[in-house]
């Protein structure tokens, strides 16, 4: 201690290396990971785990449906199946840990290609650091093990593998993306915003170099993309089937994600505070992105950002790397090439604390349970098993995919498949869960037995006075009533 | 005419160009903006302002209690709107709904000719100048209907200018311009704050740039001249308290259309949503100078109120969105020129008939009707006066402005006076329309014997299921149920 003391500073500098400052990129991106290791909560992670079972064990893509009985056996358009026949995959392995952390993973791989895409626009590591750390707070949230991640993971793929044709023009970098696609359109219906980002790095491309030519590799990559794309169970009616959904009514009205962000709510807080940010760092610092692309991305991103929450991930692929290369520009001297060992050290302690306390708090069979009852009807779905209540059953729209999953013996009423149940029908189940309609005509077309409600509706009101039907079950959250006496 | 400009030589174009294009556009776009906002007065609450206004000018003093509602008869209200809605009364006793709605379409007009002379003190060249003015008139038009928050984007117009032009004559005295217009603002909307807001952005933003606090100090000043002014109203010091009371009102944040945020799936946001777009667009494309600081506080205040808060929309319309012209300035990076041609003109002039022409036919007494027949149970009410039924009534909380005015004799139940009603008597109310709480304890309580309501609301369904009402009449727009032992119709 007194010999430290007495060295002179370059001494004490040879004697404590720094550490370069990559380890924050790596420190983001292992962060990024370890703050989604939390229960899937996602109302449809049910019917795409059993849809992915099926497909394990059968090695088939279902084409009818398997899961209600509303629609038992009509055509249902089965278009993620490669993510399903993951998750399902990982799940027989490590059960619902195996899920949690692919997503874990997911997230982490997002975020490490950004940090490389950052790398290669020639951004210092602290502020690649710096922009990936903003693209982990607007996924937080967001990131949860469900097929639509797959546009973080995608979307930063792409952005990388453009980035680096576009620094070393080694076209063969390109003939990843109809590879890239191919997965992408198998996963998730997200993947026309493959073909799009081809689109606007080729229109980039033309107005940069005021040259038609520039387009050519682009247009190349992006038909080759489309083409991959078309190798689906649907084949090219995935385009009509992708586009259709994405214009029913009752998504953008029942189905969050189809909704526009609600800025005063503090989970879109993230997402408000890096839109501002991009509208106050170039006014304020006269700074702005290297390039047209980034220029044309912020503009799609933000445009789609504010359409439909479903766009978060992609915003944030988009968005946050380049505050990153902004804050670069307006603070150059504060690209650090190295951090002191102490930084690094206490780095690993939030990391070593984020790997113990986020699983111990979240993922520990009661603390997964307590979380997942949260939402769910888990105890409800144990009174059925434990009274080996028989259906057919009513549920509401947001309980489906969990019964799917939690409640096997029994096919649901309805649930999130909203493109294969069809508009009416899914208003109509909402509209009996809220009380604008009235249920009892329905009990008695489908000969229901059993009806799982949530207490907080109206429905659980309308069964409680409705003649011959009886509460067999009720808790916080949910009750179970049955036709006569069939429960006492 | 077409060749004759032609021919005419470069010099000679620039000169007329010169000497007509100061005042073409913005007379163009202000022109718009009156023609545009020359529609059906539809907003939810024009009835009971008007109503108040009448009383206003029957008793020459603003009311303090309620008569207008028997659920809240006698309880103390605060009327803060009352000088706008005494001008509306008068308006339309001349004149009748177009009264209201022609001054309206002038002051649509005048605040667009505002921000255009905002911009134009800020030295915008007066094609950038029209275009910032013209975003700024497209986020306005959704907003531009009758009613007292139009007052707000005129106020912070009129302080936009004046703060200019004070700052570049380094004539302060301008400023004391805005003592009156405060004090009318204070006593016409609750947006009166604003005018503080923007004394503090302008302040702060002084003092930025200069790096001295001293430059912020006639800034401070000023504020609390306008705070001043600000507490002669019938309500005093307690409008303050009033007013920031409103904005906490859970009901008003729950469920009421202007404080919720802006839903980009509505063509009504979609020039909002456009302006955003440009604006990260060209931001990201300029580099020659960082924005003024007042003017990148007003970008990011406007776009996040805006994005907040349907209500700030108007702000960013006149605060924010008129940025755009100088952001685009900067990107063009050289003065442009309007070359007036004779096709212009026809162009100019076809849009305005074509305007007119819309308005005219939207303002014909059957067109008008149909306009409100959509939004209003005009048939149900109908049906209720001709079979003489009588209340209390039970009435959509959207409706009951308009009851007011179509059916003065009947006290509603609810209207659009919530700071009035209270957020427990908003909840049980809402409890009972969306089927959350019976709705026999609430009747009873208050005697109800008449229920007007959407047909496809979750409390029509039970009632109709319920033995003791009968749905006694029913159309797209509205049911009417009575009791079923005295069920008409």
């Amino acid at each position: 201690m007194i010999l430290s003391l007495t060295l002179p500073r370059s001494s004490r500098s040879l004697a404590v290396p720094r550490v370069p400052a990559g380890a924050l990129g790596l420190f983001m991106c292992l962060a990024g990971a370890l703050a989604v290791l939390r229960p899937p909560l996602d109302p449809d992670l049910g019917w795409h785990l059993r849809t992915g079972q099926i497909i394990l064990a059968s090695h088939r893509i279902p084409t009818t449906d398997p899961f209600s009985y509303t629609k038992l056996g009509a055509p249902w358009v089965e278009h993620e199946w490669l993510w399903q026949a993951g998750v399902a995959a990982l799940h027989a392995i490590a059960g619902n840990l195996g899920i949690v952390l692919g997503n874990g993973a997911t997230v982490g791989a997002s975020l490490a290609l950004l940090y490389l895409q950052l790398r290669l626009r020639h951004v210092a590591p602290v502020f690649a650091a710096a922009g990936i750390g903003v693209a982990l707070i607007d996924l937080a949230v967001y990131a949860e093990a469900r097929p639509a991640e797959v546009v973080a993971l995608f979307s930063a793929l792409f952005l990388y593998i453009f980035e680096r044709y576009r620094c070393h023009r080694d076209w063969r970098w390109l003939l990843a993306v109809p590879a890239g696609e191919l997965v992408w359109a198998n996963c998730h219906g997200s993947f026309l915003l493959g073909l799009l980002l081809c689109a606007v790095y080729g229109l980039a491309a033309l107005w940069e170099t005021r040259r038609w030519a520039a387009l050519i590799p682009w247009a190349l990559t992006g038909l080759g993309a489309a083409v991959a794309s078309v190798v689906n169970p649907l084949g090219i009616n995935l385009y009509r089937f992708t586009l259709a959904a994405s214009q029913l009514s009752v998504n953008r009205r029942l189905v969050n994600e189809w909704r526009p962000p609600d800025f005063r709510s503090a989970e879109f807080a993230p997402i408000l505070v890096t839109l501002l940010l991009l509208l106050a760092l170039p006014a304020f610092l006269r700074v702005a992105p290297r390039g047209r692309a980034p220029q044309m991305l912020l503009v799609v991103g933000a445009l789609a950002v504010l359409q439909s929450q479903q766009f978060i991930l992609f915003f944030a692929v988009i968005a946050a790397p380049i505050i990153g290369e902004l804050l670069e520009q307006a603070w150059p001297r504060a690209a650090l090439a190295t951090i002191s060992r102490v930084s690094a050290g206490a780095l690993g302690l939030v990391l070593a604390g984020l790997a113990l306390v986020g699983p111990a708090a979240h993922l520990t069979p009661a603390a997964y349970r307590q979380t997942l009852a949260q939402g769910y009807p888990v105890d409800a779905v144990d009174f059925i098993e434990r009274h080996e209540l028989q259906g057919p059953m009513w549920n509401g729209f947001d309980w489906g995919g969990f019964l799917i999953g939690a409640l096997p013996r029994l096919p649901v009423f309805v649930d999130g498949r909203t493109e294969m149940y069809g508009e009416t029908f899914e208003a109509d189940a909402v509209d009996m869960e809220t009380g604008v309609k009235p249920i009892a005509p329905v009990l008695d077309e489908y000969g229901i037995k059993l009806v799982l409600v949530d207490v907080h509706t109206n429905l659980a009101d309308e069964m409680t006075d409705l003649p011959g039907w009886h509460e067999a079950y009720r808790d916080s959250l949910a009750a179970v009533f049955t036709r006569g006496d069939e429960a006492s | 005419m077409s060749t004759l400009a032609l021919t005419e030589p470069r010099a000679q174009q620039t000169v007329a160009a010169l000497r007509v294009g100061p005042w073409l556009l913005p007379a163009f776009v202000s022109t718009v903006a009156g023609l545009v906002s020359l529609r059906p007065a539809l907003d939810p609450d024009f009835g009971w302002h008007l109503r108040a206004g009448e009383a206003i000018l029957q008793n020459h003093s603003p009311s303090r209690t309620d008569v207008f509602s028997y659920t809240m008869a006698g309880r103390s209200w605060a009327d803060f709107e009352w000088l706008w809605e005494a001008g509306l009364a008068a308006l339309h006793r001349s004149m009748g709904n177009l009264g209201p709605i022609t001054a309206n379409a002038l002051l649509s007009a005048s605040i667009v000719l505002l921000v255009y002379g905002y911009l134009r003190a800020r030295a915008a060249g007066s094609v950038f100048a029209a275009f910032g003015t013209l975003a700024a008139l497209l986020n306005l038009v959704p907003y531009a209907d009758v009613r007292p928050g139009m007052a707000g984007p005129f106020f912070l117009g009129l302080f936009l200018l004046v703060f200019e032009l004070a700052r570049q004559s380094g004539n302060r005295r301008w400023l004391l311009l805005l003592i009156p217009a405060q004090l009318v603002w204070a006593n016409t909307h609750g947006s009166y704050l604003q005018g503080v807001l923007l004394c503090a952005a302008y302040g702060l933003g002084s003092a930025w740039d200069q790096k001295r606090w001293k430059a912020a100090w006639h800034w401070v000043g000023l504020g609390c001249a306008l705070i001043g002014i600000s507490l002669l109203n019938p309500l005093g010091p307690g409008l303050l308290g009033f007013t920031l009371g409103a904005s906490r009102m859970a009901w008003n944040r729950d469920h009421n259309g202007e404080w919720l945020a802006p839903n980009f799936h509505q063509p009504a946001f979609w020039p909002l949503l456009c302006t955003l777009l440009l604006l990260v667009a060209l931001l990201t494309v300029r580099r020659e100078r960082s924005l003024p600081k007042v003017q990148l506080l007003l970008l990011i205040g406007g776009s996040l109120g805006a994005l907040q808060s349907t209500q700030f929309v108007p702000f960013f319309a006149v605060a924010a969105a008129p940025i755009l012209a100088h952001v685009l300035e900067s990107v063009v990076g050289q003065p442009v020129t309007l070359r007036l041609k004779p096709a212009h003109g026809v162009g100019f002039g076809t849009v305005l008939a074509l305007l007119l022409l819309i308005a005219g036919r939207g303002l014909q007494p059957a067109a008008y009707q149909a306009a409100i027949e959509k939004e209003y149970p005009t048939a149900a009410l109908a049906y209720i006066q001709s079979h003489e039924l009588a209340g209390p009534i039970f009435n959509e909380f959207d409706w009951g402005s308009y009851m007011m005015s179509a059916l003065p004799d009947v006290p509603v139940f609810v209207d659009g006076r919530t700071e009035m009603y209270g957020d427990s008597f908003l909840q049980t109310y809402m409890d009972v329309m969306t089927g959350h709480a019976p709705a026999k304890p609430l009747f009873d309580a208050y005697g109800i014997r008449l229920v007007l309501i959407r047909p496809d609301s979750a409390l029509a369904n039970e009632l109709r299921q319920d033995p003791s009402w009968s749905e006694s009449y029913r159309d797209e727009v509205a049911s009417v149920f009575v009791p079923a032992s005295g069920a008409g119709g």
